[in-house]
C-alpha cells in the first residue's frame, strides 16, 4: 500500500503542457508512477486526411510551436519520397540550416526549463534572453519568430539572401560565446550538478529495450541519430559529430544537449559555406502513385517518423505521426521511481517532454477512461 | 507612548514590505527583467486582503486564521526587543528571541499540517526537517554572546572581524530561514505547488506573507546588530543593506538543495564552521 498519492499535472508549475502523472509516494520516495496524456489532442491526423498535400505541409508546421520546421520537413520529404521528385541542393542546405537552428532554439528553451524545475529561475531567464538571437535569425531568414517552417513540396519558399547570411553569421558569432559560458556553468555549478548527477539513469541496455531516440538514448551511449544513419538532406556532405555520453543520467544528458548547440552552429556555418546560387524548388508533376512511404528526421528531441499512404487522390489516405516523445515517455517509471519526488521535474525535464505533439485521444465516460482504436474512431466518423 | 508603540508595530511592517520589494527589484534586475515597484508588496498586500478566504473543506479554518495572525505578532514581538527600541529587554532576552523566531515558523508548519492536501503535508515535513537543520546553529550563534543585548552591545569590537565563520554561517541560517535558494525546500513550486502555503488565500495568505516579509526584516536586522556593532541608525542601515544584498545574491544565483542534500549541506557547513570560531575563541 502506498503512503499517498500525489498528482503531478494536468496544470501544474513545473510543466507547462498538459501532462498527467500520479505518483504514488513512501515519504519523499517514488514508489509508482501511472501517467496519462490526452488533454490536449487536436485530432491533426485526421486533418491531414481531409486537405490536400500541399495544404498539408502548413498543417504540419503547426503540429508543435518548437519542432515547426522538422515536422514540415519530415512530411515534405515523405511526399517528395512518393511523387520521387529530387530537390535543388540549395534548398537542401536552406532546410538544414532552418532546421539545425531550430534544434538551437529548442535545447535553448529546455536548458532554461532545466534551470527553472531546480528553482535556478537566473538561468530560465539567460537562456531564454539567448534564445532570443535564434529568434531573429530565424525570423531573417523565414519571415516567422515560432512557426518558422518555409518548406513546400519541391523545395523551399523563401530564398536565402546573401545580406541574411551575413547576419546570421553574426548572431552565430555572438551565440557562441554565450553557449560556450552555459557549457562551463552546466560543467562546473555545484548545485546543478548537484541536482542532476545520478538522477533518472538509463542504461545502455533500457535504452535498446525501450527503443528510446534522441539525446535520451545519445546519453547512455546509443549511437542513434537519423542524421547519420538515414543521410537524408546533405547531411552527409557536412562534416559533424555524433555527441554522446556514457551515464545516463540528467547530468549526461544535459551534457549532451549543450554541446549539440555547439555542432548545430557548426553545422549552420558549414552550411552556408556549401551553399551555391540556384533555384530553390522544383515545381512537381502532381501525380500521386497508389503507395506508401515512410520518412524519418531528427527533430530536437529525436527520431520523428511519418507514414503516408497514398490512395491515388490529391489528399493522402492516411498519415500517421509517430513523434521522439511519444517513444520516450516510455521511459518515465525507469527514471522516476526509486527517486525522491523533488527529482521528479528535473528528471521528467531530462526527458524534454513535447506533449503537445504527442497526444492521443482518450475518452472518460462514467469516470472509467478508454482509449480507442483507429477502426473505431472512423466508424465514429461515419455514424 | 502610544504613539511609540505605533511607531514600533509599523516600522518593521513598513520596512518589511520595503526589504521584499528592493529584494524582487534587484532580483529583477540581476535575472535582467525589469521588476516590479518597490512598493508592490504593499499593494499585493492591500489587495489581498480584499481577496475571499475560502475555506477548505476538512480544514480548521480558524485555527489557521488564527495561526497567521500569531506568526505576525510573535516576529512583531522580536522587533520590541532590538536595542534602539528597548521595551522588552531583560537579562536572558535572546532566549525570546529563539523562542519566537521558531514559534513563528512553527506557525507555517502548523497552518500546512490541518489542511487535507498532500502538497501541504509534505511540504511542512520538510520545513521541520530543514528547521531540525538550522536552529542549533542559530542557537549556538545567539546564545554565545551573553544571551543578551546588553552584554552583545558592551564587547568593544565588530564581531564580524572576530567572528568571520560565525557570519558566514548566519547568512545560511538567514536564506534557510527566509525559505529562499538553496533552501527554499518546503515551498518547492516545481515539486509541490506552493507547500505549506497552498491552500491558503485571502486573509491568511496576506497575513503569512507579511510574516514572511517581516521574518526577512528582522533575521537581516539581527545580523546586522550581531556582527555589525553598531553605534548609531546610519551604520545599522548600511549594514543591513549588505546582509540584504548577500540574502539577494543567494537567491539569484543558486538551484535549490533537494532535502536531504539541504539537511547535510547545513549540518556539515555550517556546524564545522562555527566549532572553528569557538575553539579560536576559547584558545
Amino acid at each position: 500500500m502506498h503512503d499517498m498519492m500525489i498528482p503531478f499535472g494536468p496544470a501544474h508549475p513545473a510543466l507547462p503542457e498538459p501532462v498527467y502523472l500520479k505518483l504514488f509516494l513512501d515519504g519523499e520516495e517514488v514508489e509508482d508512477v501511472d501517467f496519462s496524456v490526452g488533454y490536449n489532442h487536436k485530432g491533426i491526423e485526421k486533418a491531414l486526411e481531409e486537405m490536400d498535400y500541399f495544404k498539408n505541409v502548413f498543417l504540419s508546421g503547426r503540429i508543435c510551436g518548437i519542432c515547426s520546421s522538422a515536422h514540415s520537413t519530415c512530411y515534405t520529404l515523405g511526399v517528395e519520397k512518393l511523387l520521387n521528385i529530387e530537390i535543388p541542393d540549395k534548398a537542401k542546405f536552406i532546410r538544414i540550416i532552418v532546421s539545425e537552428l531550430e534544434r538551437l532554439q529548442s535545447h535553448l528553451l529546455w536548458l532554461g526549463l532545466l534551470g527553472h524545475e531546480m528553482g535556478f529561475d537566473t538561468l530560465f531567464m539567460l537562456a531564454f534572453r539567448e534564445r532570443e538571437y535564434v529568434l531573429e535569425s530565424l525570423e531573417l531568414m523565414t519571415g516567422k519568430r515560432v512557426v518558422h517552417d518555409i518548406n513546400t513540396i519541391g523545395g523551399v519558399r523563401r530564398d536565402l539572401s546573401h545580406e541574411t547570411m551575413i547576419k546570421l553569421v553574426k548572431n552565430l558569432e555572438i551565440l557562441e560565446g554565450k553557449i560556450e559560458y552555459f557549457r562551463k556553468l552546466v560543467r562546473k555549478d555545484f548545485l546543478i550538478k548537484k541536482r542532476t548527477l545520478r538522477i533518472g539513469k538509463l542504461d545502455k541496455k533500457d535504452v535498446e529495450e525501450l527503443c528510446l531516440v534522441g539525446p535520451v538514448a545519445r546519453a547512455s551511449g546509443v549511437l542513434y541519430d537519423i542524421r547519420r544513419t538515414d543521410k537524408y538532406l546533405k547531411y552527409d556532405d557536412l562534416n559533424f559529430k555524433i555527441v554522446t555520453q556514457r551515464k545516463g543520467d540528467a547530468f549526461a544528458r544535459t551534457l549532451v544537449r549543450v554541446r549539440e548547440m555547439i555542432e548545430s552552429m557548426r553545422l549552420v556555418r558549414l552550411a552556408i559555406a556549401f551553399i551555391e546560387p540556384g533555384p530553390t524548388r522544383v515545381k512537381p508533376i502532381l501525380f500521386f502513385p497508389e503507395k506508401e512511404v515512410i520518412s524519418r528526421v531528427e527533430a530536437p528531441r529525436g527520431e520523428l517518423i511519418y507514414y503516408i499512404r497514398s490512395n491515388g487522390t490529391d489528399k493522402p489516405a492516411r498519415v500517421k505521426i509517430r513523434t521522439p516523445t511519444y517513444a520516450n515517455l516510455l521511459s518515465l517509471k525507469k527514471i522516476l521511481v526509486g527517486y525522491t519526488l523533488a527529482d521528479v521535474p528535473v528528471a521528467v525535464a531530462s526527458l524534454d517532454p513535447c506533449l503537445c505533439c504527442t497526444d492521443r485521444v482518450t475518452i472518460v465516460k462514467n469516470g472509467k477512461e478508454k482509449i480507442i482504436k483507429w477502426e473505431d474512431l472512423h466508424d465514429h466518423e461515419h455514424h | 507612548m502610544i504613539m511609540n508603540i505605533i511607531e514600533v508595530l509599523l516600522v518593521p511592517i513598513f520596512l518589511g514590505f520595503i526589504y521584499e520589494g528592493i529584494l524582487r527589484k534587484i532580483s529583477a534586475r540581476m535575472q535582467n527583467r525589469i521588476g516590479p515597484p518597490i512598493w508592490q508588496p504593499l499593494l499585493d498586500f492591500v489587495k489581498l486582503l480584499s481577496k475571499e478566504s475560502f475555506e477548505v473543506v476538512g480544514s480548521h479554518h480558524f485555527l489557521i486564521s488564527f495561526l497567521s495572525i500569531l506568526s505576525v505578532v510573535s516576529l512583531l514581538v522580536i522587533g520590541f526587543t532590538f536595542p534602539f527600541i528597548n521595551l522588552l529587554n531583560f537579562r536572558w532576552d535572546f532566549i525570546l528571541v529563539i523562542y519566537l523566531l521558531m514559534f513563528s515558523s512553527t506557525c507555517f508548519i502548523l497552518a500546512g499540517f490541518s489542511f487535507p492536501s498532500p502538497y501541504t503535508l509534505i511540504g511542512s515535513t520538510r520545513e521541520i526537517t530543514l528547521l531540525l537543520a538550522y536552529e542549533l546553529p542559530l542557537i549556538i550563534i545567539l546564545l554565545f554572546f551573553g544571551m543578551s543585548y546588553h552584554s552583545l552591545l558592551s564587547l568593544p569590537e565588530n564581531l564580524i572581524f572576530s567572528f568571520p565563520l560565525f557570519f558566514i554561517s548566519f547568512l545560511l541560517i538567514t536564506q534557510a530561514k527566509l525559505g529562499y535558494q538553496p533552501f527554499n525546500i518546503g515551498e518547492a513550486e516545481q515539486e509541490i505547488v506552493a507547500g505549506y502555503l497552498t491552500e491558503c488565500s485571502g486573509f491568511e495568505l496576506a497575513m503569512f506573507n507579511l510574516a514572511k516579509s517581516l521574518r526577512m526584516f528582522i533575521m537581516i536586522s539581527l545580523a546586522s546588530i550581531l556582527f555589525f556593532n553598531f553605534k548609531n541608525i546610519l551604520a545599522f542601515v548600511l549594514s543591513s543593506f549588505i546582509i540584504l544584498f548577500f540574502v539577494i545574491l543567494f537567491r539569484v544565483t543558486l538551484a535549490r538543495f533537494r532535502i536531504d542534500q539541504g539537511f547535510k549541506f547545513l549540518w556539515i557547513v555550517s556546524i564545522p564552521l562555527i566549532l572553528i570560531d569557538l575553539i579560536k575563541a576559547i584558545l
